[in-house]
């Protein structure tokens, strides 16, 4: 008998799981990550693109982050950063630190990140085809990586793919362990995507894009999995998309990303209902919106990114920007505190600064 | 009714700078790549050798060099003897020259193969491409037919039935060789024309030249050939060293070029003989000839990599 | 304005308003064979368009919305013949289309355009930007020499672009750019209708936008009809009069936008409309919604009676009633012209699902 309008969940691990975390939670504060500076480059003939310039955040255990941007914006390439999984050369992390857990994952060496970053970060792709091997059964795929990680025998390692495969919802899980990812629709291969990234248990989940190439029906059962799992679980989750409405609905807190920056942060409700940088109001305001009545024209944000081959002083936006002024021409604003909004808000604006022009 | 509107009426801004086409675009990275303008360098010259090399060759490719062979003990000449740079055959024929000559015949296996594989090869993939379905289905299992027929069988048969006729005396015996290579070597290029064809013609924009009533003839014309030209400059490029090389193995093994005239291949089937005592008789046709075939390769390897829309660059 | 000359471009004010639609569907089905082995024997259908009726009318919008692999694309090709109808007719201008020779179809393709998705693929690559725009008015043979190359700086100068970028490369160009080029291009024949399909999918938030309202003046100013193909929800209700909405080849539900998106008369628009994120975190938290379980079924093979009872939640909710199972739905009226292909239409309206409350845009802050 199936009931469309919920998704189960197995909750048969998530309790010892969320029992070992809160322990791990109290030993470490509450904070699982804080990335600080963290600069990315891609060397090419042309010069150095800035990718990623010194991005900072935090996220605590089994919290939701959303990493907000247009393509280009460098959210994909700080994610990869932090799993260091960048391709050298072209790119490479040129400064910062990312302490994961304690541990700042930037000094380990190649083979203590290949263990951290099955064990303890999984990872979630935009397209699910061509991240599973085809040639391999979806059941070995998922158990691989428990076998290497946490070493169970192969008997085990089954058992545990077919709990995950129900857990993230497949109809009858036992009877498809023997499948190929070909013989999965798009939105059952990105379940068994998450299923492989969640086989070790990760602390932290880095879902990038995980429903662009899904439809609108698929995506809402993707999220509403993502969302279970991460509660049920206790897994952190940065959540990065170019969709403000997904961010909206799944995440606790937003960053927003331009140009290589992070120009706006905060807590989700801030965010969209205060947004205190003109780049987060004008992609609000961008686009058609179900909460909104339609009708008229759509404000839009006129002109292209900057180039990130060596970016100028000024504020990345400025060129861009309806309210910009002077000052922010000369020289880039940093990322301060809005006490005018909720807690922890911060933004890139000359403009909402205190004393500023924007209201 | 109409004011202003910012839409319509701000020409979103495009830095000032140089037209590039798409030609030029691939033609500058063309001549980025080291090994490839190294490799089209020496096609250059291997084509002028082709050209002039008998003209300025130091001997006839067929005169014997009887004094100095007997001078020699009636043993070939090594290299760097006077009047013969890299020395002789056992008939006292001079290397350096007949190596020029050779170079002659290779490059008309190169063009004359390629002639005959984009005039077969290239009608039967568009057409196969473009019309599709049942004709596409006859033309491509006549392609397999074609391609699992054992190529080395059906040249020998072609010379053998066609020795009489004009065309198996012309070039002496040449061209009946270089044309039963073609005739093998086609069916590369069909199935690449046919599935350049096929993608570009379910592309979006000549589905827009459709939809705009531009007619089929030229939607081809305009569109598809120019965009299909590429793909078919590189397989041409990298179709012309299996070319030489199967002229040199039919040389090798007897069928193909007649003595006294020699290619490579079979300058190399001669040498071999005396490959113990007289080593050079093989050294230098051989490197001759992977001389040519690399840098054909690396030409064809630069051309794909600059003609790759993928890779054009945006700056 | 920058050498827009209203007289020459704006052809399509008819002073007769007729009301005779300006294109009709009726029954129309375009199926595609599956073929297999060697043989290349027949062995079934893509059923991607599965008896369609409808009718635009002159200079309104019809908003077109489903999920990949509904059929809306394939549908837009076959409104303008760029796809043939198997079954069923399409009208366009009252002309049965599938009767028009070859050389008359031509010629009617300077009343219907389209516009794609993808702003990379839909410009010839080595073509420069001034022979693109060009293309359709040498064919046509709407103008020549210096008139054409104004013509196409008109062109240009109407979608936003600078006319002096005649003799670049597409390229050269970002996405918002080329998506501009493209409609140019549409609209150098000076078409009544065109066919946007995606226009909007392949680009950037922030230059979506910028498309859509591009899209809007030029309708205002050029008074065109426009079919515009979207997954995007919120896109079609913003710029559509009407909206109809698909699953598996057949249209489900069509009405006033208004109602569509108000008063949903299909549970499969309320799932849709219920799956569609909205940037408001306390909407978000407040909203009712329905996920559905499961996949769309393959058009190969499409589900008896209505399609949608597989997944659907009024099916469950009322028992799963043996008639959704048997008999396929046809589209009735519900209210007016807003119609619905499911036997509970009227069930599934009095709902709250999926249905967002809407602020008027001065409302927020």
């Amino acid at each position: 008998m199936t009931r469309p309008e919920l998704v189960e969940i197995s909750t048969r691990e998530g309790a010892r799981l969320a029992a070992q975390l809160a322990d791990d939670a109290d030993r470490h504060d509450r904070r699982l990550l804080h990335v600080q500076d963290l600069s990315t480059y891609f060397f090419t003939p042309g010069g150095a693109v800035h990718a990623v310039d010194e991005v900072s955040f935090d996220l605590d255990y089994g919290e939701t982050l959303g990493l907000v941007g247009e393509s280009g914006s460098g959210k994909t390439v700080t994610a990869l950063s932090i799993a260091r999984l960048v391709a050298e050369p072209p790119g490479r992390i040129v400064s910062g630190e990312v302490i994961f857990d304690g541990i700042d994952l930037l000094r380990l060496s190649r083979e203590e990140m290949r263990l951290v970053r099955g064990r303890k970060i999984g990872f979630v792709f935009q397209d699910p085809m061509t991240s599973l091997n085809p040639t391999l059964t979806v059941g070995r795929q998922i158990g691989e990586s428990a076998r290497t990680h946490l070493g169970l025998s192969r008997a085990a390692a089954a058992r545990h793919a077919a709990d995950l495969l129900g857990t993230v919802g497949i109809p009858r899980a036992r009877d498809r362990l023997g499948d190929y990812p070909h013989q999965f629709s798009g939105g059952m291969r990105q379940r068994v995507m998450i299923a492989i990234a969640l086989a070790c248990q990760p602390m932290l989940l880095i879902a990038d894009e995980p429903t662009t190439a899904l439809d609108v029906t698929i995506q809402a059962q993707i999220m509403e999995l993502l969302r279970s799992l991460s509660r049920e679980f206790r897994t952190a989750v940065i959540l990065i998309t170019h969709d403000l409405g997904l961010a909206a609905g799944m995440c606790q807190r937003v960053s927003v990303m331009y140009a290589g920056r992070i120009v706006e942060s905060g807590v989700v409700d801030d965010i969209f209902e205060r947004p205190r940088m003109p780049y987060t109001a004008a992609l609000l305001d961008s686009r058609a919106r179900l909460d909104i009545e339609p009708g008229g024209r759509l404000r839009t944000i006129e002109g292209l990114p900057p180039d990130l081959l060596d970016p100028a002083a000024e504020c990345r936006f400025a060129p861009r920007c309806p309210h910009r002024r002077g000052i922010c021409l000369e020289r880039e604003p940093d990322m301060t505190p809005r006490p005018s909004a909720g807690d922890g808000h911060t933004a890139r604006c000359w403009g909402t600064e205190p004393g500023g022009w924007i209201p | 009714m109409v004011t202003q509107s910012p839409t319509l009426g701000g020409p979103t801004a495009l830095a000032p700078r140089p037209v590039i086409s798409p030609r030029r675009d691939a033609f500058r990275r063309l001549r980025r790549n080291r090994l490839a303008l190294m490799g089209g360098v020496i096609v250059v010259i291997l084509l002028v050798i082709a050209v002039f090399g008998p003209a300025l060759a130091p001997w006839h490719y067929r005169v014997q060099d009887l004094e100095a062979l007997r001078a020699n003990g009636n043993r070939p000449l090594p290299p760097l003897s006077p009047g013969h740079l890299l020395g002789t055959d056992q008939l006292g024929r001079d290397l350096f020259s007949r190596l020029l000559d050779g170079a002659q015949i290779s490059m008309s296996v190169a063009i004359v193969v390629q002639l005959v594989v984009l005039a077969i090869g290239v009608p039967i993939g568009a057409a196969a491409g473009w019309f599709g379905g049942r004709l596409d289905n006859y033309l491509m299992r006549f392609t397999d037919v074609v391609y699992a027929f054992p190529d080395l069988l059906f040249i020998i048969l072609l010379s053998v039935v066609f020795q009489a006729t004009p065309i198996g005396e012309a070039m002496d015996g040449l061209l009946l060789i270089f044309i039963a290579i073609g005739l093998t070597a086609w069916v590369t290029m069909a199935r690449l024309v046919r599935g350049q064809v096929l993608s570009l013609k379910e592309s979006e924009f000549v589905e827009a030249a459709r939809a705009i009533g531009v007619s089929d003839r030229k939607i081809v014309t305009r569109h598809l050939l120019p965009n299909a030209i590429g793909p078919v400059i590189v397989a041409v490029t990298l179709g012309i060293p299996s070319a030489i090389l199967a002229e040199a193995t039919l040389s090798f093994i007897g069928i193909g070029i007649q003595s006294p005239r020699a290619s490579w291949g079979s300058l190399i089937d001669d040498g071999s003989r005396w490959i113990q005592s007289e080593p050079h008789l093989v050294i230098f046709p051989s490197l001759a000839l992977a001389i040519a075939l690399a840098s054909y390769t690396f030409l064809g390897d630069g051309l794909r990599d600059a003609l790759d829309p993928k890779l054009r660059s945006r700056q | 304005m920058l050498g827009y000359r209203a007289g020459r471009l704006d052809p399509m004010i008819d002073p007769r308003m007729d009301e005779a639609p300006l294109v009709e569907a009726e029954g129309l089905k375009v199926h595609f064979p599956i073929v297999s082995g060697i043989l290349q024997r027949r062995t079934g259908s893509i059923r991607a368009v599965d008896g369609v009726t409808f009718a635009i009318a002159r200079k309104e919008t019809l908003g077109l919305v489903g999920e990949s692999g509904c059929g809306k694309s394939t549908l837009g090709r076959a409104l303008i013949r760029l796809r043939d109808a198997t079954d069923g007719h399409v009208r366009f201008e009252g002309r049965e289309l599938a009767d028009l020779s070859g050389r008359e179809l031509r010629r009617m393709r300077r009343r219907m355009q389209i516009i794609f998705q993808d702003p990379f693929g839909s410009l010839d690559p080595r073509m420069t930007v001034g022979a693109i725009v060009a293309e359709p008015i040498e064919t046509h043979r709407l103008a020549r020499g210096r008139a054409k190359e104004e013509r196409v700086r008109e062109l240009l100068t109407l979608v936003g672009l600078d006319p002096a970028f005649t003799s670049r490369y597409p390229h050269e160009f970002s996405g918002g750019q080329r998506q501009r080029i493209g409609v140019a291009r549409a609209l150098a024949v000076e078409p009544g209708f065109i066919v946007c399909d995606e226009p909007i999918s392949a680009l950037d938030i922030s230059i979506q936008g910028q498309i859509l309202n591009l899209l809007m003046d030029l309708r205002e100013r050029l008074g065109l009809t426009y079919l515009f193909i979207s997954h995007d929800l919120a896109a079609v209700r913003h710029i559509s009069d009407r909206v109809g909405v698909m699953y598996l080849g057949r249209l489900v539900e069509i009405g006033p936008s208004s109602a569509a998106y108000t008063s949903p008369a299909h549970p499969y628009t309320r799932a849709l409309l219920s799956a569609v994120p909205v940037p408001d975190p306390a909407v978000e938290r407040r909203r009712r919604r329905v996920i559905l379980v499961g996949d769309v079924p393959s058009p190969a093979d499409p589900p008896p009676g209505c399609r949608f009872h597989t997944r659907c939640w009024l099916y469950e909710r009322l028992g799963r009633p043996e008639d959704c199972r048997l008999v396929e739905p046809e589209l009735r009226s519900v209210n007016g012209d807003h119609a619905a292909a499911c036997h509970y239409a009227e069930r599934a309206m009095h709902s709250d699902l999926g249905v967002v409350e809407t602020a008027l845009e001065a409302e927020r802050p």
